[in-house]
């Protein structure tokens, strides 16, 4: 019988075999089969590769929820290398209550409020966008969307920073409530609350701009 | 806006902020979905927020150059390449285990720092030892990335994390001390504030009393 006429099942079974098989041999499994409770692990005992498959695994998220916060690539990719590197230093307090990615949102999300805090988000500016996609678009739509998405930016710069986090985290990653509450160590009637008023205060913010 | 409450011609009072974003969410109860629907003033502001929302969610971070990706690891591997394998220090902190000894090793760590600076005569001198020290013991909050935060800005321990950055790391391991670099910041994530707050005391005394001022 050939593997493909093995029910999904059956597969996982089988995989699961095969690593316990060879983990008993003593055989190392490859990193990108570890899940992250075990990379962090190995990273605790020493192994730096483990961390860079971590890396490798989360940068996309970290790198653009800190761009949601500073909107400009240069301070997005700072952000967020200034997180693995917190989140290294940090390992040893993960406790694996939570996933992984909530803990590493955690730290990303505090290094950027810092940052924040420290400094008022510069939206890019319009000529620096080259990355973006507007190929097939009309040319005046494309540079209405432009214009449209500034605003928005602007806006969403202007929020306080709890709101703002919450706003980022809920629209953009689609974590649920629970989860942004894990995140921002609050509750998930605050985060409602939090998104509420967000919302709430774009709209003002959206409307005092098309005045 | 509102926030709900003021009652509509429909049944029940308008919905709450928490309520619109169940709306938004799909995750209304089907009672009060009953009342959106039919009440005109909620109807109106459930779909200002899915209009909002949906403004928001237009605006896309651009995609970096694919090079991005690899050159991110990069940095972040030579940055971490700097920093001092975790597995040390984690085993160092669960064989440590009670905070109370966390706290002495810390006490230990501090002196060091004092002696290695010149805040209080080495063992070797004649001078009395440091003085003891009374911090609390009672068993801490479990320590997590926050405190990296609460660090930063916490003026007090500044000055201990001053002190360790200047420190000479041989130097230290002749002392027969196991310290590192990032050695103040790591052991303010196992220290509370007060805690933090009173061993910078303890050395800013120290400080006060070796200066030249004091001695005249």
């Amino acid at each position: 019988m050939s593997a493909d006429a093995l029910s999904l099942s059956s597969r996982i079974a089988l995989q699961r075999h095969v690593a316990v098989e060879a983990r008993s041999r003593g055989a190392r499994l490859p990193m990108t089969a570890l899940d992250d409770g075990t990379l962090v692990q190995q990273c605790l005992d020493g192994n730096t590769a483990a961390f860079d498959e971590l890396v490798e695994r989360h940068r996309r998220q970290v790198y653009q929820v800190c761009y949601r916060f500073v909107n400009n690539h240069e301070d997005a990719s700072d952000l967020a290398q200034d997180a693995f590197l917190r989140a290294y230093r940090a390992l040893h307090t993960f406790k694996g209550n939570s996933a992984f990615s909530t803990w590493l949102y955690r730290v990303a999300v505090n290094v950027c409020l810092n940052r924040v805090s420290e400094k008022r988000a510069a939206t890019e500016p319009i000529d620096q966008r080259e990355h973006q996609d507007v190929r097939g678009e009309l040319p005046d739509r494309g540079v209405l969307r432009q214009e449209q998405a500034a605003t928005v930016r602007a806006a969403i710069a202007r929020l306080p920073k709890k709101q703002r986090a919450t706003m980022i985290l809920r629209v953009y990653h689609e974590l649920p409530h629970e989860q942004i509450a894990a995140i921002l160590g609050s509750s998930v009637g605050a985060v409602k609350a939090n998104f509420f008023h967000a919302l709430a205060n774009l709209k003002k913010l959206l409307q005092e701009k098309t005045r | 806006m509102s926030q709900g409450v003021p009652l509509d011609a429909a049944a029940g009072p308008h919905l709450a902020g928490h309520e619109l974003v169940d709306a938004l969410d799909g995750t209304l109860d089907s009672r009060r979905l009953a009342h959106a629907a039919s009440c005109h003033t909620c109807s109106e502001q459930v779909e200002e927020v899915r209009a909002i929302a949906g403004d928001v969610r237009a605006v896309e971070v651009p995609e970096p150059p694919a090079f991005f990706w690899n050159q991110l690891s990069a940095r972040v591997r030579a940055a971490v390449a700097e920093e001092q394998r975790p597995g040390r220090w984690a085993l160092a902190w669960r064989r440590w285990g009670r905070p109370a000894l966390a706290i002495a090793a810390a006490v230990v760590i501090a002196g060091t720092i004092a002696s290695l600076t010149g805040l209080w005569p080495s063992s070797s001198g004649t001078s009395a030892p440091p003085p003891a020290v009374a911090l609390q013991t009672q068993d801490d909050p479990e320590p997590d990335e926050d405190v990296f935060a609460q660090i930063d800005s916490d003026e007090a321990w500044a000055l201990v994390r001053t002190l360790a950055e200047d420190l000479d790391h041989d130097e230290i391991e002749g002392e027969g001390v196991s310290a590192r670099p990032g050695v103040a910041d790591h052991l303010a994530s196992e220290l509370s504030a007060a805690e933090r707050i009173e061993l910078a005391r303890l050395l800013q005394e120290q400080l006060k009393s070796q200066s030249p001022d004091s001695a005249s």
